[in-house]
Parts: C-alpha cells; sequence; structure tokens
C-alpha cells in the first residue's frame, strides 16, 4: 500500500516536471585575456549547418556571441591572418557561459593550434576539467554562470592565466577582516566558485609564491547573490608581473 | 578446506530472503558511489558517460558473478579474504585483505565527503559546516556500532526503496527533457574511448554488492538464492546509473554537472524541480550515504577482527569489546575515513578507491576463473576487463595526481612485501609469510 502511494507520487511528479518550457538559446561570452595585446579574431561555426559567427574582440575586452541554438560549435581564433587556437564547445539551451582565451601568442613558424605531447596526454587522460599548461600556447577555458548562488553573499572563484607566473595565492580584504579566495593556485589552474564574501567593497591583493608583499592590488565590489570570476593575469612590465581583472557577475539563473 | 560447486549444503540457515540480499546488494552500490561519481566521470568522458557506467558496470556485473561462485564454492562468509585463506594462501589472502580495507576506508571517506557536501550544500553552508558534517556522521556511526548495533537489513531495505525512487525518478524525468546537447554543455565532445578513462576513475560506484558475502550465514538457502540476487542487482544499478547519467546531466548541462561535481544531483534536482526536489534529494543522498557508510563500516571492521584473528593484523585491532565489536579497529577504521573526507579531493578519493577494487575485483575473478566450473569465461572476461581498468587508471594518476598514485602504490607495497616487516614490529608472525614474502 505504501508502496503503491510512493509510486503514484514519483509518477505525478514526473508528469509535472515533464510540462517544463523550453529552455531556448544558449549564450556565450568570450574574454580575451591573452597576455600579448592581439586584437583576435574569432569565428564560430555551427556542426548542424547554421551560419558562422564572426567578431573581433581587443585585448582584455570582453564580447557577447549572443544567443546560440543548441549543439556543438567549432571555434577558431585568429591573430590577423594565422590561427592560434582550434577548439570545440558544446552549447545546451538556455545554459550561460564564459569563455576566457588565455596564453601567449607564439613566435611565427610554431603551430599553435597542435597540443605538446603533455597536454594532449594529459586532456585524454583528464577531461574537461585537465588544463594543461601546452607550453604557454593559447587556450581556452569555459565557466558555468548558472551555478547556485549564496542568498546573502557574492561567491568568488579565480583563475590564474598569467603565463609561467604560478603559484598565485588571491585574498580579498577589508577593515581587519581577510579571505583567502585562492591559495597556490597553478597556472592554468581554477578554484571551484565555493568561495564567498559578504556584499560591499573589498580590495585583492595577489602574492606570488612565498612572497611577503602584494604583487598587485585592486578594488572589488560585490552584491549579494553575485557570482564573480577573478582572472590574474600577466603583467604589463617585470615590476609588475600580474595584476587581477575582474569579470563582472551576470544575473543569477533562472 | 576448499570444496567444490555443490558439495555445500543449501540451507544457509539464515533468515535473509531473495529480496533481502537484492535490496542489500543493490543499496551498497547506489548508497553512495553515484552521488560523487557523476560530476567526476562526466568531466572525462561528456556525452559517453552513460558508456562508462556501463563498461565499469560489465567488470562488476563479471565480479559479482565470481564473488557469488567463489561464495557457494567455499560456502563460507567472508569476501575474498576468505576464499584465499580456504586456498591455503594466508600470504595473499592477508595483502588483499590490506588493499581491500585501504579501498573501504577510501570508500567511506567518498561517502562522509558526500554527505557532508550535500547537506551543506542543501544548508547553504560553507566548507567548516561540510567538514562538521563529515566527521559528525563518521562519528555518530562508530559510535552506534561500538554498541554493536551495527547493520540493520530492515532499515538498510527500506532507504534504498526510498533512495532508488528519487534516483530513478530523477533520471526519467531528466529523459522527459531529452535534451543530448546538455551531455556535452559547456565543454568539448569527447571521443567514445573516453568512456575507458571515465569507467576507471569511478568503478568504486559499483563496489558494494559485495559486502553481502560478509553476511553469508545470514542468507537463507544461499546457493540458490545469492547468485541471481547479485546479478541481477547490478544488472539492475547499471540501468539506474544509465538512467541517472543521462537524466541528471540533461536537466543540469555537463558543465555546472562538473563545477558541482559534489552536489552534482542536488543540483540537477534543483533545477527541475526547484527547493522540493533540492529537499527530496538531500534527504536520499543523506540516508543513502549514512547507510553506506554504516553497512561499510560494519562490514570492514568485522573483516579486520576475522584478518587480526587470523594473525595478519595486529592483536589489539582484533580486541571485541563487551558487545563483540571489533572496537580499536572500529574507530582506527572511522578515524581514517574522517580524516581523508576533510583533506581528499573528490576526484582523488573516489579514483584511487577504485583502483583498490579494481586490484581486489581482478584477483577475485582470477580466482573464479581457476577453481570454480561452469562459465569459466565470465570470470576470465572479469580478468580482463580489471587489467584493462588498472591499467588506464594507473595511467590517469600517474599523469594527473602523481603523489596520490605513490600514496596508494606505497601503501599496496607495504600491504604486500611490507606486511610481514611490519606485522613484526607488531609482534605477530604474518602466516604464509615464513620467507618473508
Amino acid at each position: 500500500m505504501a508502496g503503491r502511494s510512493l509510486l503514484a507520487v514519483a509518477a505525478s511528479v514526473i508528469a509535472l516536471a515533464g510540462c517544463h518550457a523550453e529552455r531556448g538559446p544558449g549564450v556565450i561570452r568570450l574574454v580575451s585575456a591573452l597576455a600579448d595585446p592581439h586584437t583576435v579574431a574569432v569565428t564560430v561555426t555551427p556542426r548542424h549547418g547554421d551560419a558562422a559567427r564572426n567578431l573581433k574582440v581587443g585585448p582584455g575586452g570582453v564580447a557577447e556571441l549572443g544567443a546560440l541554438a543548441p549543439g556543438v560549435y567549432d571555434i577558431a581564433v585568429r591573430v590577423g591572418e594565422r590561427p592560434i587556437l582550434r577548439d570545440a564547445l558544446g552549447v545546451g539551451g538556455g545554459s550561460r557561459v564564459t569563455a576566457v582565451l588565455y596564453g601567449r601568442v607564439p613566435a611565427a613558424g610554431v603551430d599553435a593550434t597542435e597540443p605538446t605531447t603533455d597536454a594532449a596526454l594529459i586532456r585524454a587522460l583528464g577531461g574537461a576539467e585537465a588544463r594543461p599548461v601546452n607550453g604557454d600556447l593559447p587556450g581556452l577555458v569555459v565557466v558555468s554562470d548558472d551555478l547556485r548562488r549564496a542568498p546573502d553573499a557574492a561567491k568568488v572563484r579565480v583563475i590564474a592565466l598569467a603565463p609561467g607566473v604560478s603559484p598565485v595565492t588571491v585574498a580579498a580584504a577589508r577593515d581587519g577582516e581577510r579571505v583567502t579566495l585562492a591559495s597556490g593556485l597553478a597556472y592554468p589552474q581554477a578554484t571551484e566558485a565555493s568561495t564567498e564574501l559578504a556584499p560591499g567593497e573589498w580590495t585583492l591583493t595577489v602574492t606570488l609564491g612565498d612572497a611577503a608583499s602584494a604583487a598587485a592590488k585592486r578594488d572589488l565590489a560585490v552584491a549579494r547573490r553575485d557570482l564573480v570570476t577573478v582572472l590574474v593575469l600577466a603583467g604589463p612590465s617585470p615590476e609588475e608581473p600580474v595584476h587581477a581583472y575582474v569579470i563582472p557577475s551576470r544575473r543569477p539563473p533562472r | 578446506m576448499a570444496g567444490t560447486d555443490g558439495d555445500q549444503a543449501d540451507d544457509g540457515g539464515g533468515t535473509l530472503g531473495f529480496g533481502g540480499v537484492w535490496a542489500l546488494a543493490a543499496g551498497g552500490m547506489v548508497g553512495g558511489g553515484i552521488y560523487t561519481a557523476l560530476g567526476v566521470v562526466v568531466a572525462v568522458a561528456g556525452q559517453w558517460t552513460w558508456l562508462a557506467f556501463t563498461i565499469s558496470g560489465a567488470l562488476a556485473l563479471a565480479s559479482a558473478h565470481s564473488y557469488a561462485r567463489l561464495a557457494n564454492h567455499f560456502g563460507r562468509a567472508g569476501g575474498a579474504f576468505e576464499f584465499l585463506e580456504e586456498l591455503g594462501d594466508d600470504g595473499v589472502a592477508g595483502a588483499l585483505a590490506w588493499i581491500l580495507i585501504i579501498g573501504y576506508v577510501l570508500t567511506m571517506a567518498v561517502y562522509a565527503f558526500a554527505f557532508g557536501h550535500y547537506v551543506a550544500y542543501a544548508l547553504h553552508g560553507g566548507p567548516w559546516v561540510m567538514r562538521a558534517l563529515a566527521i559528525g556522521a563518521v562519528g555518530a556511526l562508530v559510535a552506534l556500532n561500538f554498541r554493536g548495533v551495527g547493520s540493520v537489513a530492515l532499515v538498510e531495505t527500506v532507504i534504498v526503496a526510498g533512495n532508488l525512487i528519487v534516483l530513478v525518478g530523477l533520471g526519467v524525468i531528466g529523459l522527459t527533457y531529452w535534451d543530448p546537447a546538455q551531455l556535452v554543455a559547456g565543454i568539448a565532445p569527447r571521443e567514445p574511448w573516453s568512456a575507458f578513462v571515465g569507467a576507471a576513475a569511478i568503478f568504486m560506484a559499483y563496489e558494494g554488492f559485495q559486502l553481502i558475502t560478509y553476511e553469508l550465514d545470514e542468507i537463507r538457502s544461499p546457493k540458490r538464492i545469492l547468485m541471481p540476487a547479485l546479478v541481477s542487482a547490478v544488472v539492475f544499478v547499471i540501468g539506474v546509473y544509465v538512467l541517472v547519467a543521462l537524466g541528471a546531466v540533461m536537466i543540469a548541462g555537463a558543465l555546472p554537472t562538473i563545477a558541482d561535481a559534489q552536489v552534482a544531483l542536488s543540483r540537477a534536482a534543483d533545477v527541475a524541480l526547484g527547493t522540493p526536489g533540492l529537499i527530496a534529494l538531500t534527504v536520499a543522498a543523506a540516508f543513502a550515504t549514512t547507510a553506506a557508510i554504516n553497512s561499510t563500516l560494519f562490514s570492514t571492521a568485522k573483516l579486520a577482527g576475522r584478518v587480526a584473528d587470523a594473525g595478519q593484523l595486529p592483536a589489539a585491532l582484533g580486541a571485541r569489546n563487551r558487545h563483540g565489536v571489533p572496537a580499536r579497529a572500529l574507530a582506527g577504521l572511522g578515524g581514517l575515513a574522517a580524516l581523508l573526507a576533510i583533506v581528499g579531493t573528490l576526484s582523488t578519493l573516489v579514483e584511487a578507491a577504485s583502483l583498490a577494487f579494481v586490484v581486489t575485483f581482478g584477483v577475485v575473478n582470477a580466482l573464479a576463473a581457476r577453481h570454480t566450473k561452469g562459465r569459466r569465461w565470465v570470470a576470465w572476461l572479469g580478468v580482463a576487463l580489471a587489467a584493462l581498468i588498472a591499467l588506464v587508471l594507473t595511467a590517469r594518476l600517474a599523469v594527473l595526481t602523481p603523489l596520490a598514485l605513490a600514496l596508494l602504490a606505497g601503501l599496496i607495497a607495504l600491504a604486500t612485501v611490507g606486511r610481514a616487516w611490519f606485522l613484526r614490529l607488531a609482534g605477530r608472525r604474518a602466516p604464509g609469510d615464513d620467507d618473508g614474502g
């Protein structure tokens, strides 16, 4: 009797859940975080036959690719006429992701689109989570903007994307309070989006290795339910080896 | 000593019928593995995650067949350790028992990790809440087992039923979305062969069926019941895992499933049904992981007691309290599992546990192939799959987390070549290790 009731409840829940709304297209925003000041041309070609999209992104720029039909897309990135990255990315209906282009544009004559042997092995055995150094060649790190938000705080994740600079430690501080956001993070790895910051103004500090003093500082303002991504990028000079770049939060997921 | 197929009395004198054996075997598998394994395998195998669960399920199926054959052949409770003891291979029995205990500790750590994360996620708790929950769960269950409460078949059967309804419900809801694009949403599509890597990474999701072989004395007519119950439970669980692998990822999408790997199913339930779904899934996960920790702790402490009695562990670990429980072994195993749960990373714990069980199951399949009659090809298939999966998993650990592999290799070396030395140090003389091997 109890078993039948449970099954009936389960069937009703499944029937109700089956009446879900269409999820619509997926949305991708692209951030160019290359260590070299190049404008890149990006071509996104759907495998399901729609027309390709082209866009240009300047150094440190953020571009919205707009609404994309669900499916798999081939992504080609060029500097001028020279291809520097080929990758593929699945787009789910209603999904929102941020794709960050990172690494160094190699010297002429180096095929940047073929992974090194180490990188190929790490990708083969490690899958989507494994981000090989790949000789500092350009790569694409994709993070989800659909993660669950904290009701009373902001969630922060950190990605170390300064080629040749690791490990990095990132902290947020204010009024004697200090929150470690990433500790000893290697290139080109990311933390989980699990660290929470109370709403308000914070100062971000980036330290390298065992150094006592900060290599970079910047202000960070966060609000409740934010999902903020901090990139540690190559700095403009040896005196400023890194800088912190903040990708702002998107609105919370549906 | 070793029996032959057919020379054991069919009536085991226990009370567990087909349903009870089936529920404990299925519950041992789905008790915690799927809650933590899904995100790990999606990262590795992408849209081929369902195939990864099928491949590791094939090894589990062959191993279940071999376990049942060996248990019926020897007619004694105790699993792989007892099988080898029956064959007079005390040295290998001791080594395998150590590896198995390492595997169980890692598995309990994964379950405690899952318990802490799933409950903390529902409560919006941070890392310290998660750690406190993981330690609290293991501590409470150690205390419960100190009093000899141990495994309660009826309670576990009810938990298994509720757990399966929630998991199958989530999977079926996911299939109503039927959205294959979500299987690669936010990631690059993976090649079909990546399913083998995925299968290697999450084999521990299937290990739980063999705990029932420790309870052979409790089974009514084991010769009639054990084989069909184990095999059908594994087939059923393969189906559940494939269903959840497709359904949950079609709800949540591949990238969020990977990003929230610790709570992947909560994430899917939240997207599909909102807060009621999250609550139902959290309750199911909490009960399932608690039951899984409890049954593993109970069986492992009993195993450690038996192994200590056989002179293969320090005598202190075999000392029983007034409830007949090997209390020191229980406390030690629980303490280690809780420690690993709070310091380990998910994929490292899952994969280290998987490797320990792949090695064990490979040995069990080899024993079945050599010492039982009929359908030996099944056992040989298990040996081949275990060898392949162990190879792939070792390569993955070597490339991605060499330190974890080195630690595990060190523990396995201690279990095999260093065990006799360790036991001499502890004042024991290891049976079967007269020449120090």
